[in-house]
Parts: structure tokens; C-alpha cells; sequence
């Protein structure tokens, strides 16, 4: 199937990993699949983890993933370059991400206890993620530490509203401005501050011992 | 620190979280620093919140699978593969190098459906196997203006074609040339707001994915795809004449363009005729004993429902457009449904629900309200909707109801408003709004109160 795609090829794939990401979306647009195969590797794993986090799911993140890139590519010729290719993309990534989580909100079987979706996967992946603290190397007293944090970072993140994780995503795994946030969830700055301020405070009243323990006098 | 009000407390923390984002104007920032400098609370804030956004930072990233991009560049391919051109059966090979140019355009026809949404009706639809299968890519347009005459209204097909209740198979009125056009491996179909029909299979379902199936073969029974229809039921046939009447006189007195196959004398039997004709305009015609159904241009809805909610107090509207339908109860008796809705409504208020056999395309519609500033920013310029949880809403629905998202909160004369927009909407970029939305009036004081002129001044939820 692939090689189908890849007679269209403009540009060999040792040319499209030295281009820009506008020029590959050029040449994407021409039918040139090398061209969008770099894009995909140069994002993928950005994007993933982006997904990862708003989704709780491994293969979840792993199918939004490969479908923003689907439906990234189907919409090329409507993309402007107002905003960077990513932001883009991101844009269609958190939208099917946040479509996904409601469809499983309310799928015919959703259990009574499901918060948003599935919270045992989230409490799966945390459990995972203990798991994967406790055979790290270095300071096993230092990595337990960190992994009991994330792990319980996991979990409070499970227990938020998918609109109130891909905020938290996006300003503090992508790191990006009110205004780059309100572009890509198409909300006023206004909301984004408030939406943001009410996600970080959800998470504080989870956290909230761990957080303490810190704590400043 | 005194111990502030809890709103004050959510006022100090949501600046301290912009603070923190760096995404305060001048003013305010140094507003936050003096009040940091001499309360100890909003330190241990800030810091708290700092805490928080570490946390999340420094969660653990990891590698995507390393088969992505093979994924993607297959998923594409396989896209194309699905779809063959019409006339052409779906083994026939093109020539690669056309294929992916094809691509290009297809796909994208298919993200335009994909990105409206598809909401799956389950019409229950059963094909013959050896159907022609339409081609996406001829489907840019709305259809053209509907042909005048379609003479088998409530078809066999028709029948079941039923949707919350609806006659939505009035406008699928001719079987045989419906099922030219379904996709082999259908089983899930809608039209939308532009007339377009979307097809969904088991496999493309899973995906999110429909086909658009090809105009040609179906427009002219589809004559009224972008009016809705309005049933109005009435609490007596007294009542019923009544509003007919009077929604009559409104389209004539208004000399409504859309009205123009109306003469202003005109009959209930030429009525009745002109609606069996599938004319546009308003065309009204007895529906079932206490009921009348006309059709009528969707941007006289809002004017409609003030005429009936002024001339007839105890109306229930339904609004049947190609894909969405709307019910106005004014005498506030609320039917089974309703009942499960909760408790009134205050009187100032109404409600719009939305609900629907498929969440996603229901929650759409309400993302498109937020994002167009209807819902959750109260203010002067906008209607000041706010959207109920997840949650409340699957209380509101019941156990056994369809899932519903509310949107809560909207001043009275939102509801028109609202249901307005959403057409409007539905019209122009075509993304599906396969609802029910009701508008519950709650109270005697609400009753032929839809004029702009009673909106309360401070009609905005708290």
C-alpha cells in the first residue's frame, strides 16, 4: 500500500528530514508521501505523549494519534499557515482526543462509577508507571519518591474532566501561551485563564498533601 | 491573612495561576505582587501551584510507537481504496500516481464530513448487496433547489424512518431511489443540515468516518432537506384551527418571501395540497387529530414560536429540520421526557436540551455554542448559556433516556435564540445537529412571553 504512496514522491526521504516543516507541508500537499512520512516521525512522539496525557490510554493516544495524522493530512489544503504546522495538528489531535473521551462518556457501557470514560485504565497506567519507578536505576530512595509523585499525579490527572487535561497539556507539556491554547481549543483568553486556573486547582485539591509537604512557610 | 471569602479565595488563586503563566497585564501583576508580599496564604498558593505545574511536567515522557507513520501512510491508502469512483467497481486499479492526486481531494471531502460529525441514526435500513456504491468526491455542494412535486409522502421506507418520534421519512419518500444510493455495507445513515447524506458502515462507524453518498440520485425527493417542518400540537381542535390560523395570518401579514406559494386567502385544503406537493413555503397540513405540520424556512422559527406561544398558550412546537427537530412546550406541562429533567425552571429561565443517540455529535453542537460564545461567558452580548456536567446531564436523562447535555442557565428569550443559531449554523458550515432540543418554559408567567421586549435584565445564570 505504502508503495503506492511513495511513487508520488517528490523528494527522497534522506532530502524531506533536512527541510523545513512549511516546505514538507508544501510538498505534501503536491502528493509527495516522503514528505509527509517526515512529518509524521518529526511529531510523532510529541504529539503522542500530548495525547497520552489527555486520553489516560496507551493505544488510545496511539489510534488518536495515527488519526490526527489521517485527518491532518486530508486537511492540508485548508491549512493556512496562520499557526505552525504543529499547532495545527495539535489542534486536530486534541479535538478527536476530546471527542473520543465523550463518546466513551457516554457509551451504552459506561459503568455508573466512570468518572470520565475509564478510570480503571488510568489507575492501570498508574499502577504501570509504579511499577516502572521502582526498577529504575540510581537513588532507590530518590526514584521511589518520584515515582510515588507521578504515579499520584497520574491518578489526579484521571480524575479531571478530558477538557481540563488537555489545558494542563497544553500549557505545561507543550508549553504554550493563552493565546496559542485559545487558537487551539477555539476559546477566548478569558476562559482559557479561567479553564486553566480551575484544572491546576482540581489537581491542587488532589496533590494537595504532597504538594504541602513542600510547601513554603 | 483573614480568612477571605471562598471567592475571593478563587479570584486570588485563578490570578496566581495566570501570574504563574506570566499572563498578567501590568496592573494586575503588580497587584498579585503586593498582595504576595504581605499574605502568607496566597505564597503558599503560588507555591502550591508552582507544585502543580512541575508535576505535570515532569511527568515521564514516552516513544510513540514506532509503526506511525506506516500506519498513517496505510490508514491513507486504505481510505482510498475504500472509495471508488462511480461507475467504476471498487477492484478496478487506477494508476497509482492518480490515486494519490485523488487522494488528496477525496480525503479531504472526507475530513469536511468527518469534521462536522456524524451522528448515526439507526434507521435500520436494509439494502440489496449489489447497490452502487457513491463516490465522495462529486459532493462539494448542497443540493440544488428540491424539485417541486414528490407525490409518495409517508413511504414505506418512510415508516421507518422514525426518529424521536418524528415523520423524518417524510422527506425520504421514494424507497427505491433511496436504496440506489446506499453503500453496500451501510447500516447507519443521516442527512444533514445541506441535504447531504452520510453513509456509515460498521468499519467506518468505528472510525468516525462517513461517505457522503452522490446527490444526484436523491435530491428530488429530498425537497425540503434545509426547512424544517413544524408540528404544532394544540390542546384541542379548536385550538388547533386557531393556530393555524394564526400562523397563517403571521406569514401572510409578514409577507414572508418563503411564503410566496401561500395566497393570502389561502385554504387549509390548497394548505394541505401545497404540503403533499412538497412546496417550499408554508404549507400546513393536519397531522394527526390534535396536530398540524406546515413547513416553513428555518429563519422563521423564532417568529414562529412567538406567534403560536402568543396565540395558542397551551402549544407544544416540534421543529423537524433535515436533521435536528425542537420542541416548545408553552403551557410548561412537560411530557415523560421532560419529566426527567429535573426540577422547573425558573420562571426567567429556559431550557435548551439537546440530546441524541450519539454524545459526540450532541456535545459538538454544544462546543460550537461555547465557541461561538453562546455558552458559558455571560454577558450583555451573548445569551449567556452555561453547560451542564456530563454528569448532571445523565441525571437529568435518567436511567432509561437518551444520554442529554443541557445547556442550563439561558435567559428565556435564549431559546429561540439559540435554536436560531444552531440552524443558522447547521446551514451554513453544515455540521450536524442531530438533536432534540427542547425549549421547557417553566411557570404561568413565562406563557406568551417570548418577545424580546420581556427579556429579564438580569436573565444570566449566577
Amino acid at each position: 500500500m505504502a508503495s503506492k504512496l511513495g511513487e508520488a514522491k517528490v523528494v527522497g526521504t534522506a532530502k524531506a528530514a533536512s527541510l523545513e516543516p512549511e516546505a514538507l507541508v508544501q510538498l505534501a500537499r503536491r502528493g509527495d508521501s516522503a514528505a509527509y512520512g517526515e512529518l509524521v516521525e518529526r511529531y510523532q512522539d510529541r504529539i503522542y505523549n500530548a495525547l497520552y496525557r489527555i486520553s489516560g490510554h496507551r493505544e488510545d493516544a496511539r489510534d488518536l494519534t495515527q488519526d490526527a495524522f489521517v485527518q491532518a493530512f486530508a486537511s492540508l489544503e485548508s491549512f493556512r499557515g496562520r499557526s505552525g504546522f504543529y499547532t495545527w495538528l495539535f489542534r486536530i489531535g486534541v479535538n478527536l482526543a476530546l471527542s473520543h473521551r465523550r463518546r466513551q462518556r457516554f457509551s451504552p457501557t459506561r459503568l455508573p462509577q466512570d468518572s470520565d470514560g475509564n478510570p480503571a485504565a488510568w489507575a492501570a497506567e498508574a499502577e504501570h508507571r509504579r511499577r516502572l519507578a521502582g526498577n529504575r536505576p540510581g537513588n532507590p530512595e530518590q526514584e521511589a519518591e518520584r515515582g510515588e509523585l507521578q504515579t499520584a499525579v497520574w491518578e489526579a490527572m484521571g480524575c479531571l474532566s478530558a477538557e481540563h487535561r488537555a489545558i494542563l497539556v497544553l500549557r505545561e507539556v507543550e508549553g504554550f501561551d493563552y493565546e496559542q491554547i485559545g487558537q487551539v481549543l477555539e476559546l477566548p483568553a478569558g476562559t482559557v485563564r479561567s479553564r486553566l486556573h480551575r484544572a491546576r486547582a482540581a489537581l491542587r485539591e488532589q496533590l494537595g498533601p504532597m504538594l504541602r509537604e513542600g510547601a513554603e512557610p | 491573612m483573614s480568612e477571605p471569602n471562598p471567592q475571593k479565595i478563587e479570584q486570588l488563586t485563578e490570578r496566581l495561576s495566570a501570574y504563574l503563566d506570566g499572563e498578567l497585564g501590568e496592573r494586575e501583576r503588580r497587584q498579585v505582587e503586593a498582595t504576595l508580599s504581605r499574605d502568607e496564604t496566597a505564597r503558599r498558593v503560588l507555591h502550591e501551584l508552582r507544585a502543580v505545574s512541575a508535576a505535570v511536567r515532569g511527568l515521564p515522557v514516552e516513544s510513540s510507537p514506532a509503526d506511525i507513520r506506516e500506519r498513517v501512510l496505510r490508514a491513507l491508502e486504505r481510505r482510498e481504496l475504500l472509495e471508488p469512483m462511480p461507475g467504476e467497481p471498487s477492484s478496478l486499479p487506477l494508476r497509482p500516481a492518480w490515486r494519490f492526486a485523488r487522494l488528496v481531494a477525496s480525503a479531504a471531502i472526507v475530513a469536511l464530513a468527518a469534521s462536522v460529525g456524524f451522528l448515526a441514526i439507526r434507521w435500520g435500513l436494509q439494502r440489496p448487496a449489489d447497490i452502487q456504491v457513491a463516490r465522495l468526491e462529486e459532493r462539494t455542494q448542497a443540493p440544488p433547489a428540491p424539485a417541486a412535486k414528490s407525490t409518495r409522502r409517508g413511504a414505506e421506507i418512510g415508516e421507518e424512518l422514525e426518529y424521536d418520534g418524528a415523520l423524518l421519512g417524510e422527506r425520504a419518500s421514494d424507497a427505491d431511489s433511496f436504496t440506489d444510493v446506499a453503500e453496500p455495507q451501510a447500516r447507519q445513515w443521516r442527512i444533514d443540515s445541506v441535504g447531504q447524506i452520510h453513509a456509515a458502515s460498521l468499519e467506518t462507524e468505528a472510525k468516525g468516518e462517513t461517505s457522503v453518498l452522490h446527490p444526484d440520485r436523491w435530491t428530488r425527493q429530498h425537497f425540503d432537506a434545509v426547512q424544517p417542518q413544524i408540528i404544532i400540537t394544540v390542546a384541542d381542535s379548536t385550538s388547533e384551527r386557531a393556530a393555524q390560523e394564526s400562523v397563517k395570518r403571521f406569514f401572510v401579514t409578514n409577507r414572508m418571501l418563503d411564503a410566496r406559494q401561500l395566497p393570502p386567502q389561502a385554504s387549509l385544503a390548497h394548505n394541505q395540497l401545497l404540503y403533499a406537493q412538497g412546496q417550499p413555503g408554508v404549507n400546513i397540513s393536519d397531522f394527526d387529530g390534535d396536530q398540524f405540520l406546515m413547513r416553513a424556512p428555518p429563519h422563521m422559527v423564532d417568529q414562529l414560536v412567538r406567534v403560536v406561544q402568543t396565540g395558542v398558550p397551551e402549544a407544544r412546537i416540534d421543529f423537524l429540520g433535515a436533521d435536528m427537530s425542537w420542541s416548545v412546550c408553552s403551557d410548561g406541562s412537560a411530557d415523560s421526557a421532560d419529566a426527567s429533567a429535573g426540577p422547573p425552571l425558573e420562571s426567567s429561565q429556559a431550557a435548551v436540551t439537546f440530546s441524541g443517540e450519539a454524545y459526540a455529535t450532541t456535545q459538538g453542537s454544544v462546543d460550537s455554542l461555547s465557541q461561538s460564545g453562546i455558552a458559558e461567558v455571560p454577558s450583555p452580548a451573548n445569551v449567556g448559556a452555561r453547560v451542564a456536567t456530563s454528569e448532571a446531564a445523565a441525571r437529568q436523562s435518567g436511567a432509561s433516556g437518551p444520554p442529554q447535555t443541557a445547556l442550563e442557565g439561558l435567559p428565556r428569550t435564549a431559546g429561540p435564540q439559540a435554536t436560531q443559531w444552531l440552524w443558522d449554523s447547521a446551514r451554513a458550515q453544515g455540521p450536524p445537529i442531530d438533536v432534540v432540543i427542547k425549549l421547557q418554559v417553566g411557570g404561568p408567567a413565562t406563557q406568551g412571553a417570548w418577545s424580546p421586549s420581556t427579556r429579564p435584565a438580569s436573565g444570566h445564570p449566577p
